[in-house]
C-alpha cells in the first residue's frame, strides 16, 4: 500500500518534471538568444533592450562570447542543442565556413523586396553564400586614401601621380597585408577570386583564383618596381606621426585610425582636423586607367540553425533583424558608437559626419569573399606579396604565378 | 592448515558484520539519497532532451553505486568506486573519445551527424523566384477552422486570401480591414506608410504569440499555389510577417535518405531529376559517386586510417611537420640539459658547508618556480618586445620604438633562443630543488674518502657525485623531458608558436611551434577556421606513442644506472 503510494507520487513527480523539461524546446518559439562579442554587446545592448520593450512576446537574452573562439563554441553548441538563435556582430567572411559546418540557416524566404532595397549595394550581397542569404547587415568597414590636405591639396586621379616616399601603409614583413594592398592589385584588374559572370548569382565570388594571368603578372612586376621605397618599410610604427607631420602625403587605412589622426600621438601631439588637415579620398585609377576597388567588410546578424528536433526561432530572429537593420536603429548605432550604417537611409542621415561620408563615398559594392577559401588565401597570398615588395624575388611574375597555382591547390583541398 | 583458513574466514566475517553506528547509517542515507536525487534530475533532463543512451548509462551507473554502498561486503569497492568513476569519466572516456576521433573526419565541414547535415540541406532547398511579395496576417476561417494566410501585395496593396494547396483568391475592398499599424513596423514615417490587411470577412485573425508550436508549423508549411502545373512552387511565409514566391529545389526521401534535384543548378553542376546519395566520406554526392559534385553540408563519418595516411604522405604537411618534430626534440632535450646543468651548478654552490644564509638563498632560487608560469611568461613576452622591450632598450641599449631593434620574437632563430632562455628561467629551480635533495642523500664519507685518495674536486664530482645523483634523478629527467615535449604553456603564451612560417602552404605553423601547439592549431582552437579535429586527434595519438615509448625505454635504461649502487 505504502509502496504503491510512493511509486504513484514518484510517477506523478516524474510526469510533471518531464513535462517541464520536455516543454523546453517548445519555448524555442518565444525565446530569442543572441550571442555577441564584447564590442558588439556594448554597441547593441541599448537597442536590444528597446526591442525587448517593443516585443514583450519574446524572451530576449544577450550573451557575451569571445570574438576569437565564438565560431568554435557555436559549432559545438549546435550539436548539443545549446545554440543561440542569432550571432550578432559576426564578420561576414565567417559565413562560408559556418554554412559548411551546418550552423547557419538561410533567411531569404523572409526577405521581401522592400527589405532588400533598404541596404547600400553590396551590404546584403556580403551575407550571401551558395545563392542564399544567411543574415542581415549591421555596419560596414572599408579602407580609403587619407590625404594630408596641406601637403597635397588635390585628390589623386591616377596612381602614377604618387611619388616614392609620399605614401605609406602598414604591412607585415612575412605575411604582407593583402587587404591593404588589394586596391593596388585591382588597379591591374586582378581580383582575388573569379566572380560569377551571369545568371541569378551574377557577381558572387567563386572558388577559382582570379588573380593569375597577365593582370596578376603585371601587378607583381609593378609591385616589385615600386617596393619599399613607394610603400614604406614593413611593420612601420611611425606612419601616424609621419602623416600628421606631413612627411608623407597619403596613408592607406580605415576609420579605425581616424581618432588617432584627430587627437595626435606621442611625438606628434597636435592632430589634424578633417577638411583643413586631412581628407578621405577614393582610390585613384591604375596606371592603365582601371578603376580599382577595395574590400567592403560587413559586421552583421547571422541566423543560426538548430538540430531537427530543436529548431531556432526563425520568425523571432527575423523580427529582431528587421529591428536592428531599421533606419532608426542603424542611425542610433552610428550616433552612439560611430558604426557606419549598412541601411541606406540611415547612412544618408549619418553622412552629415564628414568622416562617415568620406569612407562611404570612397567605398564600393564589392564585399570581401565569404567562402572558406578566403581563409586559406590570406596567408598564401600575403607571403608571396611580402617577398615581392621587399625585393626578395628576382622574377616577381613567376613567383606570383607559382603562388596562384599553390593557392588553387590549397583552395581545392578545403571541402 | 584447513583449520587456520576457516578461522580466517570467520574473522573476516566478524569484521564485515561488525555493527555500524547510527551516524554512519544516517550519512549513508543522506549521501546516497542526494546522489540518487541528482541522478533522478539528470535522467529527467536527459529524457526531456531525448538523450536516451546517456540516461540509460546514468541509471546503470547509479544502480552500481547504490549496490556498492548498500551491501555489507566488498569494503575495497567502497573506497575505490569514486576514484574509478572519475578516472573513467575524465581520463579513460577522453582517451577513448580522442582515439575514436582520430579515425573519423570530424572537422569544420564534417560537424555533427547525418541528421544535422540533412537538416542543413533541407533548410537551403528552396529558391526565391521572381514575383509579387506580400505582407502576411495569419487568419482562420470561421466556418471550418481552416488556417489561411491573408496576403497584402507590397506592390499594389491588393488583398488576397491564400489557402494551402489552392491559388490565392482576391478579397474585395469592402471585405477586409486594414491594420492600424504600418505594414513595415519600423517605417520612419508613420503617416505615409503602407497598411496591410489585418482580417477579412468570414475569417478570424490569429495572434502569432498565441500559437502552439504545432500551429506554427502548420502555418509555416502552408503553400499557396502559384501555377497549378508546378507542385514545387508556391507562396510561403517563413516569419509570419512576409510571404514570398518560392520554389523547392530538392526533394528528400525519408526512407532512402536520398535527395532529388527538382531544378537544374545555375552553374551546371547537376540537372533536374539528378539523385544525390550519401557517400562514405560524409557528403551527399551526385549518384553517390565520390568523385562527383557534392552538396554543401557534411557529417562526421569513420574514415579508417585516412588521417594517419595524411600525416605520413601529405606533401604540404611533410616539410612543416619534420621541422616541428625536430624542433620539439631540440626544445625538450636542450631544456632538460640546460635546466639540469644550471640547477645542479646552483645546488652544488649552495650546498657548500661553510656558506652562510643557505636557507635564504635557496628560498630565493625557488621563486621563479613558485611564481605561476603563465604570469612570468607574459612578463617575459613584454621584456622581449622588439620596439620597447626592456631587453632591447635597456640591456642592449637600442633606440626605444625603433623597428631596427633586435627581432627577439619576430624571427625564427632569436624566437627559439628566447623560448629556451625563458624555459631555463622557469625550469632550473625545479632541478635545483631535486638536486639539492639528492645531494643530501650522498654520504659525506664518500667525497671525503675521495679527497683523501687525492681526487681533485672535479674528479670527485664527476666520478662520485654525478653518477650517484643520476641514479635518483634520471627518472625525473625523463619525466622532465616528457613534460617539456608537451610544454604547451611556454610556447603558446610566449609567442603563440610564432613567428609564422612564410614558406608553408595550407597549414598554420610558426618557428617555435612544438608538436602539441601545432596540433592545437590544426584543431583550430587558436581561433582559426580550418578545424580538423580528426587529424589533430591522430596527431595526439602519435605524440602519446612517442612520449610513451621514450619514457618506457628510458625507464628500462635507468635500471642499468641503479647497478652502480
Amino acid at each position: 500500500m505504502k509502496l504503491r503510494r510512493v511509486t504513484g507520487l514518484l510517477a506523478a513527480a516524474g510526469v510533471i518534471a518531464g513535462a517541464f523539461f520536455a516543454s523546453a524546446p517548445a519555448n524555442a518559439t518565444t525565446n530569442l538568444t543572441i550571442w555577441a562579442d564584447k564590442g558588439t554587446v556594448d554597441t547593441i545592448t541599448a537597442r536590444v533592450n528597446a526591442f525587448k520593450a517593443a516585443n514583450p512576446e519574446y524572451t530576449v537574452t544577450l550573451v557575451e562570447k569571445d570574438f576569437g573562439t565564438v565560431r568554435d563554441i557555436l559549432k559545438q553548441s549546435v550539436q548539443s542543442n545549446t545554440q543561440p538563435d542569432i550571432l550578432a556582430g559576426a564578420a561576414h567572411d565567417w559565413i562560408g565556413n559556418l554554412v559548411k559546418a551546418n550552423v547557419l540557416a538561410p533567411i531569404d524566404s523572409s526577405l521581401p523586396a522592400s527589405w532588400k532595397d533598404d541596404f547600400i549595394p553590396g551590404a546584403l550581397t556580403a551575407m550571401k553564400y551558395n545563392g542564399h542569404y544567411y543574415g542581415a547587415p549591421g555596419w560596414t568597414e572599408n579602407i580609403a586614401i587619407i590625404r594630408n590636405v596641406k601637403k597635397a591639396p588635390k585628390p589623386l586621379t591616377s596612381v602614377n601621380q604618387i611619388k616614392d616616399g609620399e605614401l605609406e601603409l602598414n604591412y607585415s614583413a612575412t605575411t604582407s597585408d593583402p587587404y591593404h594592398f588589394y586596391p593596388f592589385q585591382t588597379m591591374f584588374g586582378a581580383p582575388v577570386f573569379a566572380q560569377v559572370a551571369s545568371g541569378a548569382n551574377k557577381g558572387d565570388w567563386t572558388d577559382t583564383v582570379g588573380m593569375g594571368g597577365k593582370p596578376g603578372a603585371d601587378f607583381a612586376t609593378w609591385l616589385k618596381s615600386k617596393g619599399t621605397k613607394f610603400f614604406g618599410p614593413p611593420a612601420n610604427a611611425k606612419i601616424l606621426c609621419d602623416f600628421i607631420k606631413g612627411k608623407i602625403k597619403y596613408w592607406v587605412t580605415g576609420a579605425w585610425n581616424i581618432n588617432a589622426i584627430q587627437s595626435g600621438a606621442s611625438g606628434c601631439t597636435t592632430g589634424l582636423k578633417i577638411g583643413t588637415g586631412y581628407a578621405i579620398d577614393k582610390f585613384p585609377k591604375g596606371p592603365t586607367g582601371i578603376t580599382p576597388h577595395q574590400f567592403l567588410g560587413i559586421r552583421g546578424y547571422l541566423m543560426i540553425a538548430g538540430r531537427p528536433g530543436n529548431p531556432t526561432n526563425v520568425p523571432g530572429a527575423v523580427e529582431f533583424m528587421k529591428y536592428m537593420t531599421s533606419q532608426s536603429t542603424q542611425f542610433s548605432l552610428y550616433d552612439n558608437f560611430n558604426k557606419t550604417p549598412a541601411n541606406a537611409a540611415a547612412l544618408n542621415q549619418a553622412k552629415n559626419d564628414p568622416v562617415i561620408k568620406g569612407f562611404a563615398d570612397a567605398a564600393n559594392t564589392v564585399p570581401m569573399p565569404n567562402s572558406p577559401a578566403m581563409d586559406v588565401a590570406w596567408t598564401v597570398w600575403g607571403k608571396a606579396e611580402a617577398r615581392i615588395i621587399q625585393g626578395k624575388e628576382a622574377k616577381p611574375d613567376v613567383a606570383w604565378a607559382a603562388m596562384v597555382k599553390a593557392l588553387q591547390t590549397a583552395v581545392n583541398k578545403v571541402k | 592448515m584447513v583449520e587456520e583458513s576457516k578461522q580466517k574466514t570467520k574473522q573476516k566475517k566478524v569484521r564485515d558484520e561488525r555493527p555500524t553506528t547510527l551516524a554512519a547509517i544516517l550519512w549513508k542515507i543522506v549521501l546516497l539519497g542526494l546522489t540518487d536525487a541528482v541522478v533522478f534530475l539528470l535522467v529527467l533532463v536527459m529524457v526531456g532532451q531525448e538523450r536516451f543512451t546517456e540516461s540509460i548509462v546514468t541509471v546503470i551507473v547509479a544502480i552500481i553505486i547504490n549496490w556498492i554502498y548498500l551491501r555489507k561486503r566488498g569494503l575495497p569497492a567502497k573506497y575505490l568506486a569514486p576514484g574509478v568513476l572519475f578516472l573513467i569519466a575524465f581520463q579513460i572516456y577522453i582517451l577513448l573519445f580522442s582515439g575514436y576521433t582520430a579515425f573519423t573526419n570530424y572537422s569544420s565541414s564534417h560537424n555533427g551527424d547525418q541528421a544535422l547535415a540533412i537538416n542543413t540541406i533541407k533548410n537551403a532547398s528552396f529558391r526565391v523566384i521572381d514575383g509579387e511579395d506580400f505582407t502576411v496576417s495569419l487568419v482562420k476561417q470561421n466556418s471550418n477552422g481552416e488556417r489561411a494566410l491573408l496576403l497584402t501585395s507590397n506592390a499594389d496593396g491588393q488583398v488576397y486570401i491564400g489557402k494551402d494547396g489552392k491559388e490565392k483568391a482576391v478579397v474585395a475592398p469592402g471585405d477586409y480591414t486594414l491594420s492600424k499599424d504600418c505594414a513595415d513596423k519600423y517605417a520612419e514615417d508613420k503617416t505615409t506608410c503602407a497598411h496591410a490587411a489585418y482580417t477579412a470577412k468570414g475569417f478570424t485573425p490569429v495572434k502569432v504569440a498565441d500559437l502552439s508550436l504545432f500551429d506554427k508549423n502548420k502555418y509555416l508549411s502552408l503553400r499557396v499555389v502559384l501555377d497549378p502545373a508546378k507542385s514545387n512552387e508556391g507562396i510561403k511565409t517563413a516569419d509570419f510577417s512576409s510571404a514570398l514566391p518560392i520554389e523547392t529545389t530538392f526533394s528528400f526521401n525519408e526512407k532512402t535518405k536520398w535527395f532529388t534535384a527538382l531544378i537544374a543548378d545555375d552553374s551546371g553542376n547537376y540537372a533536374a531529376g539528378d539523385v544525390f546519395k550519401p557517400g562514405n566520406d560524409g557528403f551527399y554526392h551526385l549518384n553517390g559517386n565520390l568523385k562527383a559534385y557534392n552538396l554543401s553540408g557534411g557529417w562526421r563519418v569513420e574514415v579508417g586510417f585516412k588521417n594517419f595516411v595524411t600525416i605520413f604522405t601529405d606533401q604540404d604537411l611533410r616539410k612543416p611537420l619534420l621541422k616541428v618534430i625536430s624542433w620539439t626534440f631540440i626544445f625538450a632535450i636542450s631544456t632538460v640539459l640546460s635546466t639540469f646543468v644550471l640547477g645542479m651548478a646552483v645546488a652544488l654552490l649552495f650546498n657548500h658547508e661553510r656558506l652562510r644564509g643557505k636557507k635564504l638563498y635557496r628560498s630565493v632560487m625557488i621563486l621563479p618556480y613558485a611564481f605561476p608560469a603563465f604570469l612570468s611568461v607574459y612578463v617575459w613576452a613584454g621584456l622581449f618586445n622588439r620596439e620597447n622591450g626592456f631587453i632591447n632598450t635597456v640591456i642592449l641599449g637600442q633606440t626605444p620604438g625603433s623597428e631596427a631593434n633586435f627581432p627577439w620574437l619576430t624571427e625564427e632563430g632569436p624566437a627559439r633562443l628566447a623560448v629556451l632562455l625563458v624555459n631555463l628561467w622557469l625550469g632550473f629551480p625545479y632541478m635545483f630543488l631535486i638536486v639539492t635533495g639528492a645531494l643530501q642523500s650522498i654520504p659525506a664519507e664518500l667525497t671525503e674518502a675521495a679527497t683523501i685518495d687525492g681526487a681533485s674536486p672535479w674528479q670527485s664530482f664527476r666520478l662520485i657525485k654525478l653518477p650517484l645523483l643520476l641514479v635518483s634523478i634520471a627518472p625525473l629527467l625523463i619525466s622532465s623531458f616528457a613534460f617539456n615535449f608537451n610544454n604547451f604553456t611556454i610556447i603558446y603564451l610566449l609567442n603563440k608558436g610564432g613567428p609564422a612560417d612564410s614558406s608553408v602552404v595550407g597549414y598554420d605553423v610558426g618557428g617555435t611551434d612544438i608538436l602539441i601547439t601545432f596540433v592545437y592549431k590544426i584543431a583550430g582552437f587558436n581561433g582559426g577556421t580550418g578545424q580538423n579535429y580528426g587529424l589533430a586527434s591522430a596527431f595526439s595519438i602519435l605524440i602519446f606513442l612517442v612520449v610513451g615509448s621514450l619514457s618506457l625505454v628510458s625507464f628500462r635504461r635507468t635500471r642499468t644506472l641503479e647497478d652502480i649502487n
